[in-house]
C-alpha cells in the first residue's frame, strides 16, 4: 500500500474515532460556588448566603460574578456554579415561559429542563429564591434547610429595604453581615 | 507554487464513503445473553440497547433491538461504546421488565455474553398528601428484603453505582421512606451480604430496580413505589434453569475480569503480611491536595483483596485515581479499622490511561487511631536518617515527594507541593527550623495546595527559643495561603511541641490519629486546629487571630484541651456536624467520647466563643473554663447553640471558672503575642 493510501486511511480512522469522544463532567472541590450576573442585588443575596454558609457549615463558598445571565446560565451547564439567585420574573424567561407563569410551573420547568432546584422565595412585589444544582443537593444535603432560612428572614419589604441600605458597593458585606447577626442567622 | 491533485481527496472520499457504506454488522462486536425470570426463560421478549440513560426513559429509539427465542437466547451486534441493557416481556399478559445492574456496559472488541434476570414490572407510582419524598418496599421473590440500602440518584448522573443524591439503609421489614426534594430520581437498592455497608458486589449481593425508573417526586406528596431485586453476580439463587451458554463464551463479569486494563496491586501490614478482605477504592482525583470528602462519597472503581492481599480493579477511563484501602465503608474511618493510602507519591494517586495495566501498586495498612505507646513519645530517628536542610545557609526546596524512610529537617525548607511521610517513616523536625510553604494554587479554588500529610509519625519538638515555624512564603503573606499538616490515621507518637502554624488554611488538622500539642502558637489561619476523630492533648497552646480557633466535627477520641489561650478569632471553638452525610449506613456515628475543655481562657472572640454548626444537634459541655467575664448571660450571650437556634443542641458552660486561668497559652510566648492579649 503506497504512502498516501495509508495516510488517507488513517484520516478516515482518526475521522471514525473522532465520533466516538466521549466527554466527562467536572468535579466538585472543596469550593461551593456562588454565581452572579453582574447587579447589586444579587450581589448583597449572594454575600448574605455566602457568610450564612461559611459561619455556619464551615464550607468555603467563592462569588462568581458572570457578564450576564446567558453567561451564568452556561456556567451552571458547565458544573462551574453551584447556587445562584434568581427572581421569578427572569427564570420566566429563562425557561421561555410567560411573565404570568405560576412559581409551581417554573419550579418544575427547572427541574425538568435545567435539572435546577428553587428553594424556598422571598422579597416582596418582586420574588427571589435560592437555586441550587442537583449536583450540589447531593454533596450538601444541608444547604436546602439552611438556605431556606433566608426565606422568613427576607420575606415582605425587608429585602428591598436591606438592598437600599447597601448604598455602595463595599458595604455589602458590613450590610449582610449585619443583617445575618440581627436575625440571629449567624 | 505546489500543484495539488485532486486524487488524493477523491480517494479520501471514496475510502470514507466505504466506511460508511460497510454494514454495522461487520464493524460490530457480537453480544448474546439470555434473559430469565425465575420461572424460566423469558421468550419472545425484546431486548433493547440505548446509548444514553435518557433514551431508556423517554422510550425513544434504541440503538440496537434484539427478540428472544424459545430458550429466552438473543443476540444482537453493536458498536464499541457504552450502553445501558434493558428486557421487556409478557408471560400470561403480565409484563416482565430486566434491567442490568451493570448499565451502563462497555462493549469493546470481543463477544461476550450478558444475562438478564427478569421481575415482573412493578406498579406505577402512588401519590398521596405527606412529607415530600418516596416510600415503600424492597421485595425479592416476592419476599420483604431485609437489611437493604436504599439510593436515589439524578437521572442525568452518567450511572447509578455510587451513593447518589441519598443513600439510607432499610429496615428488616424492607420498608423504606427517604425524604427528597422534588424532582425526578431513579431508585434503586442494595442488599449486601453480611451487611458490609457499600463494599463491592460478592455472590448472594442483590440490586433492585423499580420497572418505572425515573421516579416524579411532587412537592407536599409522598411517593409510593415498590422495587424488585435480582442476585448481582450469578443467577443460580434466582432460577433453577438449566444453562445454555457455550464455555467459550465470556460474561460480562468474566471479560471485565480479564479485561487486562485496570490496577493490580497487594495490601499488607507495615510488616508485610498480606491482608485479606480489604477493600480498595480508586477515586477520580479532583483536587491535588488530600480531601475527606472520597472517604463518604463512594466509587464505582473498588474491589476486595484476596487471600494474598492481591487485588485488582478494572478501570475503563482516563484519569488520576487516588487508592485507598479500608476494611470498612460508610463514613470516615473509626478507632480499630484498617485503613491505608497508596504512598507510592505525594497525591496517593496513580495516573491511568485507557487500555493500560498499572501493576505493584504496593499498599500498606494499619489499625486507626492506635494507642500510642510510651517509647513512642521520646521515639527519635535512627541513626540512618536523611538530613535536609543546613543549620545556617540557603533554603532547601522540596517539591511534590513521599518521605519513605526517616527523615530530619533543620534550617530553612521551602515546601511547593505536597509531602506525604510514608507509613513507617518517621519525620523529625529539629529546633528552630522553618518551613515555609509557597502559594501554588493549581486547582483554583483560593487556598495553596502546600501540604504536609502524615501517615507515619511526625515529631516537631522546638524549645521556648527555638520555635519550629510553618507559615508562608509569600511576601506579603494572608490566610488560606497553605492547606495543612495533616495526620491521617498515622502512625502513633506524633508531637508538636514549642512550634507555630500561621497563614494556612488548617494549621493542623487530624483524622483519626493520635497527636501531643503542646506550647504552640496557631495564629492567622482559618482554623487553628481541626479534628475529627482523635487521641489528643492540647495544652498550654495560643490560638488567636484565626477564623475559627479549634475546629471539630466527631466526638471520638480521648481529647483534652487544657490550658489554653484562646481569643481573638472570629470563633473560638466550632462544633459542626459533617455536611458530606449522604449515607445513614447504621453504624455511621459521630462519637460518643465528650471532649475535654478545661481550665482553658477562651474570651474576647469577635462573634462566638463557642459555635455549634448547622444542624449540630448534639450537646457537649465546656464547663470549668474562663470566659472573660463573671456575668452568666454576657457568658451566654458568646455561646450559639440551642438558645439561638432551637434546631442545635446545648452548649453546658457552668459552673465556669470566675477569674482567669494563670499562665495559659503558650509559656515564653513571643514578646508581641503577649503585648496584644
Amino acid at each position: 500500500m503506497g504512502v498516501n493510501m495509508k495516510k488517507i486511511i488513517s484520516l478516515c480512522i482518526v475521522a471514525l474515532l473522532l465520533g466516538m469522544v466521549d466527554l466527562s463532567s467536572a468535579c466538585v472541590g472543596r469550593t461551593l460556588h456562588i454565581g452572579i450576573s453582574n447587579a447589586a442585588n444579587e450581589r448583597l443575596l449572594a454575600e448574605i448566603a455566602s457568610l450564612l454558609i461559611t459561619e455556619r457549615t464551615g464550607s468555603t463558598v467563592q462569588i462568581d460574578v458572570y457578564k450576564d445571565s446567558t453567561e451564568l446560565y452556561n456556567a451552571i451547564k458547565q458544573g462551574n456554579v453551584n447556587v445562584i439567585f434568581e427572581n421569578t420574573l427572569r427564570a420566566a424567561e429563562v425557561i421561555g415561559k410567560s411573565k404570568d407563569s405560576t412559581f409551581d410551573q417554573i419550579k418544575s420547568d427547572y427541574r425538568t429542563k435545567l435539572n435546577l432546584n428553587w428553594l424556598e422565595l422571598f422579597g416582596g412585589s418582586i420574588k427571589y429564591g435560592p437555586v441550587l444544582t442537583a449536583e450540589t443537593v447531593a454533596i450538601y444535603p444541608v444547604l436546602p434547610k439552611l438556605l431556606n432560612k433566608l426565606s422568613k428572614a427576607l420575606e415582605n419589604d425587608t429585602y428591598t429595604k436591606l438592598l437600599k441600605s447597601v448604598g455602595s458597593a463595599d458595604k455589602t458585606k458590613k450590610v449582610a453581615k449585619e443583617f445575618l447577626k440581627g436575625k440571629k442567622l449567624i | 507554487m505546489q500543484k495539488i491533485s485532486g486524487y488524493p481527496i477523491f480517494l479520501f472520499l471514496f475510502v470514507f464513503l466505504l466506511f460508511q457504506s460497510v454494514p454495522a454488522s461487520l464493524l460490530a462486536t457480537e453480544l448474546s445473553g439470555r434473559v430469565l425470570t425465575e420461572a424460566g426463560p423469558l421468550t419472545n421478549a425484546k431486548v433493547f440497547a440505548y446509548n444514553l440513560y435518557t433514551g431508556l426513559e423517554s422510550g425513544k429509539a434504541p440503538v440496537a433491538t434484539a427478540i428472544t427465542d424459545l430458550k429466552g437466547v438473543y443476540k444482537m451486534d453493536l458498536s464499541p461504546g457504552s450502553y445501558y441493557f434493558i428486557a421487556r416481556g409478557e408471560i400470561g399478559g403480565r409484563p416482565f421488565f430486566a434491567y442490568h445492574g451493570a448499565n451502563p456496559i462497555k462493549v469493546g472488541d470481543q463477544k461476550f455474553w450478558l444475562g438478564l434476570l427478569a421481575n415482573q414490572e412493578n406498579p406505577v407510582a402512588e401519590y398521596a398528601d405527606g412529607v415530600t419524598g418516596i416510600e415503600g418496599n424492597i421485595l425479592y421473590k416476592q419476599k420483604p428484603v431485609d437489611g437493604a440500602y436504599i439510593s436515589i440518584y439524578s437521572p442525568e448522573s452518567k450511572n447509578f453505582k455510587k451513593l447518589g443524591v441519598k443513600t439510607e439503609s432499610v429496615g428488616s421489614d424492607g420498608k423504606f421512606k427517604l425524604a427528597a426534594l422534588p424532582g425526578r430520581y431513579v431508585v434503586t437498592a442494595k442488599k449486601i451480604v453480611g451487611s458490609m455497608s457499600n463494599r463491592p458486589v460478592q455472590k448472594g449481593d442483590l440490586y433492585c430496580y423499580n420497572s418505572n425508573n425515573p421516579v416524579e417526586v411532587k412537592e407536599g406528596k409522598i411517593t409510593r413505589i415498590e422495587l424488585s431485586c435480582f442476585p448481582i453476580t450469578e443467577r443460580d439463587s434466582f432460577t433453577t434453569t438449566a444453562t445454555v451458554k457455550e464455555d467459550d463464551i465470556k460474561t460480562f463479569a468474566e471479560h471485565r475480569a480479564s479485561s487486562g486494563a485496570g490496577i493490580r496491586g497487594r495490601v499488607t501490614d507495615i510488616s508485610g503480611k498480606p491482608i485479606a478482605n480489604m477493600t480498595v477504592l480508586a477515586y477520580p482525583m479532583a483536587a491535588p491536595v488530600t480531601q475527606m470528602y472520597f472517604m463518604t462519597h463512594g466509587t464505582e472503581f473498588s474491589t476486595i483483596t484476596d487471600d494474598s492481599g492481591n487485588f485488582f480493579i478494572p478501570i475503563d477511563e482516563d484519569g488520576d485515581y487516588g487508592v485507598l484501602t479500608r476494611d470498612v465503608l460508610g463514613d470516615g474511618p473509626h478507632r480499630g479499622e484498617t485503613f491505608g493510602f497508596y504512598q507510592g507519591n505525594s497525591r496517593y494517586s496513580v495516573a491511568f490511561k485507557k487500555g493500560m495495566m498499572i501493576e505493584n501498586i504496593a499498599i500498606i495498612a494499619d489499625k486507626v487511631m492506635q494507642t500510642a505507646k510510651e517509647s513512642d513519645n521520646e521515639k527519635k530517628a535512627t541513626a540512618q536518617a536523611a538530613i535536609i536542610g543546613t543549620r545556617v545557609g540557603t533554603p532547601v526546596l522540596l517539591t511534590d515527594s513521599v518521605i519513605a524512610s526517616d527523615t530530619v529537617w533543620q534550617g530553612e525548607i521551602h515546601i511547593s507541593g505536597v509531602i506525604s511521610v510514608k507509613r513507617g517513616a518517621t519525620l523529625t523536625i529539629s529546633p528552630g527550623t522553618v518551613v515555609k510553604f509557597k502559594r501554588i494554587d493549581r486547582d483554583n479554588n483560593k487556598v495553596g495546595d502546600g501540604e504536609i500529610m502524615v501517615e507515619g509519625r511526625l515529631i516537631a519538638k522546638g524549645t521556648s527559643d527555638k520555635k519550629i515555624v510553618f507559615t508562608s512564603a509569600e511576601e506579603k503573606p494572608k490566610v488560606n495561603d497553605w492547606s495543612y499538616l495533616q495526620f491521617i490515621s498515622s502512625d502513633s507518637g506524633n508531637i508538636i511541641e514549642n512550634c507555630q502554624f500561621e497563614y494556612a488554611y488548617a494549621g493542623v488538622m487530624i483524622h483519626y490519629a493520635n497527636v501531643r500539642i503542646s506550647d504552640t502558637l496557631f495564629r492567622n489561619n482559618r482554623r487553628g486546629l481541626h479534628y475529627t476523630s482523635t487521641d489528643m492533648r492540647v495544652d498550654h497552646c495560643t490560638f488567636i487571630d484565626n477564623i475559627v480557633g479549634i475546629y471539630f466535627v466527631r466526638m471520638e477520641g480521648d481529647t483534652w484541651i487544657t490550658n489554653n489561650d484562646i481569643s481573638r478569632n472570629d470563633i473560638g471553638v466550632q462544633f459542626v456536624k459533617q455536611h458530606i452525610n449522604l449515607v445513614d449506613f447504621n453504624r455511621l456515628d459521630q462519637g460518643k467520647e465528650y471532649p475535654h475543655y478545661d481550665g482553658n481562657n477562651i474570651y474576647d472572640n469577635r462573634k462566638y466563643n463557642v459555635s455549634l454548626g448547622e444542624d449540630q444537634e448534639r450537646n457537649f459541655s465546656v464547663a470549668g473554663n474562663w470566659w472573660g467575664t463573671t456575668d452568666k448571660e454576657t457568658i451566654a450571650e458568646a455561646i450559639y447553640d440551642q438558645s439561638k437556634d432551637k434546631s442545635l443542641g446545648r452548649i453546658f458552660f457552668e459552673p465556669f471558672l470566675k477569674a482567669p486561668v494563670q499562665h495559659t497559652g503558650v509559656r515564653d510566648a513571643v514578646p508581641e503575642v503577649k503585648a496584644k492579649r
